[in-house]
C-alpha cells in the first residue's frame, strides 16, 4: 500500500497517508446506499453463459408532455369507466357511440388515438390478444427531465440484469437512459447510453482496431491480466471515501470484459428474423436507423442480453395549436410499442413496459387541438404481454387513482402527487406478475406505509 | 519549548483536515475528456490522429462523464482499451523506429530480439518506466507480479519472437492505460 518512493502529491495520496479528513459515505443510509451495498453484496454482474429468465421490463419515454388521457380513458375513483361529467379538455368524448376500444382491457379511444392505430398497426392479432394495460392517475412537472418516473432501473436495482449488458439501454445521456428521471440517482444503475447498433455491440467489444494484429490468446492474457491487476490495486482504496464501491464495482467492470474476448453475436437485430418481421428491418439497415436501433433495444431486453431499456421518443411538447403534431407522435409511440410486443410474441416471450411522459396537454375547449401544457392531466400506464394468456386484473382494477370532475388526476391520492412514488408502484407491479411481490419492501423500503397500501396500487394479478 | 512545539505539531497537520473548503468527496475517476488527454500526454502521441479520433467518437459515451467512481464499468473497461489499444500501438510503431535514448517507454528493449533477451531486471526496469508514464510512480512488488505474469502469457511459447515480443508490450501498456490506478484520481 505505501509507495516510498513518492512525495505524496495528488489528493488520492494525501488520503493515503491520512493527512486529510475522511467522510462516512459508506456509512450512510438511504435508498442509494441500500440498494448499491444489496447489489454489490450480490456481486451480481449480470452475465453466465444462459440468458436470466426474468421478465423483461422496456420503458417508452414521450418527452415534453404528451396527450396520454387524449389516447386512454381515465376515470373517476371507480375506475375508467366512472366517466366524468365531461372531457372536453382531453381532446375526445368517451361517451359517443362506438368510441371505446377495450382490446388491451384499459379503455382507448377507437376513433382519435393514434397511439392505439400504431399498436394496431404493428402488432398482429396473436400479440394483441395476450396484451393488457392498466394506469396511474397523476401530477408531474411539465417538459422537465426531473420528475422521477421511470422505473427501469429499479429493475437494475433489483437484479434484473443482462448477460451481456448488464445495465440496460438507453438513448439519453440520463440517470434513467430516458428523459424523466430515474427514482435512485445511482450512477452504477444508469443504462448504457447508445445511439447506434455499432453502440450497442460497442458494448461487450473487446479489442479494438489498435489490438487487431495480437492474437485471441493475448487478448485473452490482456482481459485476465487486467482484472488481476484491478483485484491489486483495489485494496489500494479499501480505506479511502468510497474505496468500498470502487472495489465493488471494479470486479464487475473488470471480470465481465473477459466474457467479450471471443466475442459476442446476437445484439444486432438486423440479422435476426423476428426482429426483421417485427421492426421492418433487414441486414442491410443502417446501423443508426432509428427503428433499427429501437430494435436492438427491445430485441436485447426481450433477450435477456441486456437489462432494463428505454426508448424515448423526444418533442412530444406537442401543443401546437393543432392536433397534427401529437397524431404523429402518439402514432410513433404507438407503432414503436406494437412492434416491441409483436417481437415477445414471435419470440414467446413476456413483456412488461411502462410508458410515461412529463406532465400532459390541455385541448382546446371542445376539441382536439393542443393548446398548452397542464401537468395535471399526465397518466402513466403499464402494459403486460404474455405468450400463453392475457394477464388478468387484480380485483378488476385497470387505474390506480383517479381524475376529477376538473378534468385533472386527483393529488390526494397515494401516488397522485408524487412521480416517484407511481414509479415504486410501477415497480412494484412489475414484481408482483414476476411472483417477486414480497421483495418489495427489502428492495424499496418506507415507500408504502404497509401492505394494504401496497396491495392498493397493484394492477395484474400477482404471480404465485 | 521544544516540548511545546512536540504537542502542538501534530495539531497542525490534523486540524487542516476539518478546516471548511477542505473536501471529503472521496475517489474519483478521470472521465472522458481527461482520458484522451491523459493517453496523450503520458504516450506523445496526438490526439488529432484521425483513427484516434475515430475510435474516441465510437467510444467517448461509455467513458466517465463526471468522473465519478460509479462510473466504472464493464462498458467504460471495453471502450478505455479499445482506446488505449490504439495509443499503445501507436507508442509501440514510434519507438520501434527510435534508437534506444529517443524511446520513453522501451529504452531497455531491442525489438530486433524475443523475450529471451531479459534478465529479470532488465523487464522490470521497463515495466517501470511505462509505470512511471501511467501511474507517476513504480510498480509495487504485487503489481510487478500481475504484469510479468500477464507478460509471460502473452509470450507464451513463442520467447524467440520480435512478434510476439511487441504484441506482448501491446498487451502490457494496455493494461498500465486500463487500470484502476491510472483511472482514479
Amino acid at each position: 500500500m505505501d509507495h516510498p518512493y513518492e512525495i505524496p502529491l495528488t489528493r488520492r495520496q494525501l488520503l493515503i497517508r491520512g493527512w486529510m479528513g475522511f467522510s462516512a459515505l459508506c456509512m450512510l443510509p438511504g435508498p442509494f446506499g441500500m440498494g448499491l451495498r444489496r447489489a454489490l453484496a450480490e456481486e451480481d454482474c449480470g452475465g453466465g453463459t444462459v440468458a436470466p429468465s426474468h421478465l423483461p421490463f422496456l420503458v417508452f419515454d414521450m418527452a415534453g408532455g404528451a396527450a396520454l388521457p387524449g389516447n386512454f380513458l381515465v376515470g373517476g375513483k371507480g375506475g375508467p369507466e366512472d366517466f366524468l361529467k365531461s372531457y372536453d379538455l382531453l381532446g375526445w368524448n368517451p361517451l359517443a357511440p362506438g368510441a371505446l376500444n377495450k382490446d388491451f382491457g384499459l379503455p382507448m379511444s377507437a376513433q382519435y388515438s393514434t397511439l392505439l392505430k400504431g399498436i394496431l398497426a404493428t402488432a398482429s392479432a396473436g400479440a394483441r390478444a395476450n396484451l393488457r394495460m392498466g394506469s396511474f392517475c397523476h401530477f408531474a412537472q411539465d417538459d422537465v427531465s426531473s420528475n422521477k418516473l421511470n422505473a427501469g432501473t429499479l429493475g437494475v436495482h433489483a437484479g434484473i440484469r443482462g448477460l451481456y449488458i448488464s445495465n440496460g439501454l438507453g438513448l439519453v445521456r440520463s440517470n434513467s437512459g430516458g428523459n424523466s428521471d430515474a427514482v435512485l440517482a445511482d450512477i452504477a444503475l444508469r443504462p448504457t447510453f447508445v445511439t447506434s447498433i455499432t453502440d450497442v455491440m460497442g458494448t461487450t467489444n473487446f479489442g479494438g482496431p489498435g489490438l487487431s494484429k495480437i492474437s485471441p490468446e493475448q487478448l485473452k492474457t490482456l482481459a485476465n491480466g487486467a482484472v488481476n491487476l484491478s483485484q491489486v490495486q483495489k485494496l489500494d482504496y479499501l480505506n479511502l471515501p468510497k474505496g468500498d464501491t470502487l472495489a465493488a464495482l471494479s470486479k464487475c467492470a473488470y471480470e465481465k470484459s473477459v466474457e467479450f474476448v471471443n466475442g459476442v453475436s446476437g445484439l444486432d437485430p438486423r440479422p435476426e428474423v423476428n426482429a426483421q418481421a417485427a421492426y421492418g428491418i433487414n441486414i442491410q439497415t443502417s446501423a443508426s436507423d432509428p427503428n433499427a436501433v429501437a430494435a436492438a433495444l427491445a430485441m436485447n431486453t426481450i433477450k435477456g442480453f441486456s437489462g432494463p431499456s428505454v426508448w424515448t421518443l423526444g418533442d412530444c411538447d406537442y401543443h401546437t395549436q393543432s392536433q397534427v403534431k401529437g397524431d404523429m407522435r402518439d402514432g410513433q409511440m404507438g407503432e414503436q410499442i406494437g412492434r416491441a410486443v409483436e417481437l415477445a410474441f414471435r419470440l414467446k416471450k413476456p413483456l412488461f413496459f411502462q410508458l410515461l411522459t412529463d406532465g400532459g396537454c390541455e385541448a382546446n375547449r371542445g376539441t382536439r387541438n393542443w393548446g398548452g401544457d397542464s401537468g395535471a392531466k399526465c397518466m402513466t400506464v403499464i402494459g403486460y404481454f404474455r405468450p400463453d394468456s392475457p394477464p388478468t386484473y387484480y380485483k378488476n382494477r385497470m387505474q390506480i387513482g383517479f381524475y376529477t370532475q376538473g378534468q385533472g388526476a386527483e393529488r390526494t391520492t397515494l401516488i397522485g402527487s408524487d412521480p416517484s412514488k407511481v414509479a415504486s408502484a410501477v415497480f412494484a407491479n412489475y414484481l408482483a406478475v414476476s411472483g417477486k411481490l414480497k421483495d418489495f419492501s427489502t428492495l424499496l423500503p418506507n415507500i408504502f406505509a404497509n401492505k394494504d397500501e401496497l396491495d392498493s396500487i397493484l394492477i395484474f394479478e400477482p404471480k404465485a | 519549548m521544544k516540548k511545546y512545539i512536540m504537542m502542538v505539531l501534530p495539531l497542525t497537520l490534523i486540524i487542516p483536515s476539518y478546516l471548511p473548503g477542505r473536501t471529503t468527496r472521496g475517489l474519483a475517476l478521470k472521465n472522458f475528456r481527461e482520458i484522451l488527454t491523459s493517453y496523450e500526454a503520458i504516450t506523445g502521441v496526438s490526439a488529432t490522429d484521425a483513427e484516434i479520433q475515430a475510435i474516441y467518437r465510437s467510444v467517448k459515451e461509455r467513458l466517465p462523464l463526471h468522473g465519478k467512481v460509479e462510473e466504472l464499468s464493464s462498458p467504460m473497461v471495453l471502450a478505455s482499451t479499445e482506446l488505449s489499444g490504439i495509443f499503445c500501438s501507436r507508442v509501440l510503431e514510434r519507438e520501434v523506429a527510435q534508437g534506444p535514448g529517443e524511446r520513453v517507454f522501451f529504452r531497455y528493449v531491442d525489438f530486433k530480439k524475443g523475450s529471451t533477451q531479459f534478465s529479470s531486471g532488465d523487464l522490470e526496469r521497463v515495466i517501470d518506466d511505462i509505470a512511471i508514464g501511467f501511474w507517476q510512480r513504480p510498480v509495487t512488488e504485487a503489481e510487478k507480479e500481475a504484469l510479468l505474469a500477464s507478460f509471460t502469457g502473452a509470450i507464451g511459447s513463442h520467447k524467440s519472437s520480435p512478434g510476439a515480443l511487441r504484441n506482448a508490450f501491446q498487451v502490457i501498456c494496455t493494461l498500465f492505460a486500463t487500470s484502476l490506478e491510472f483511472f482514479v484520481k
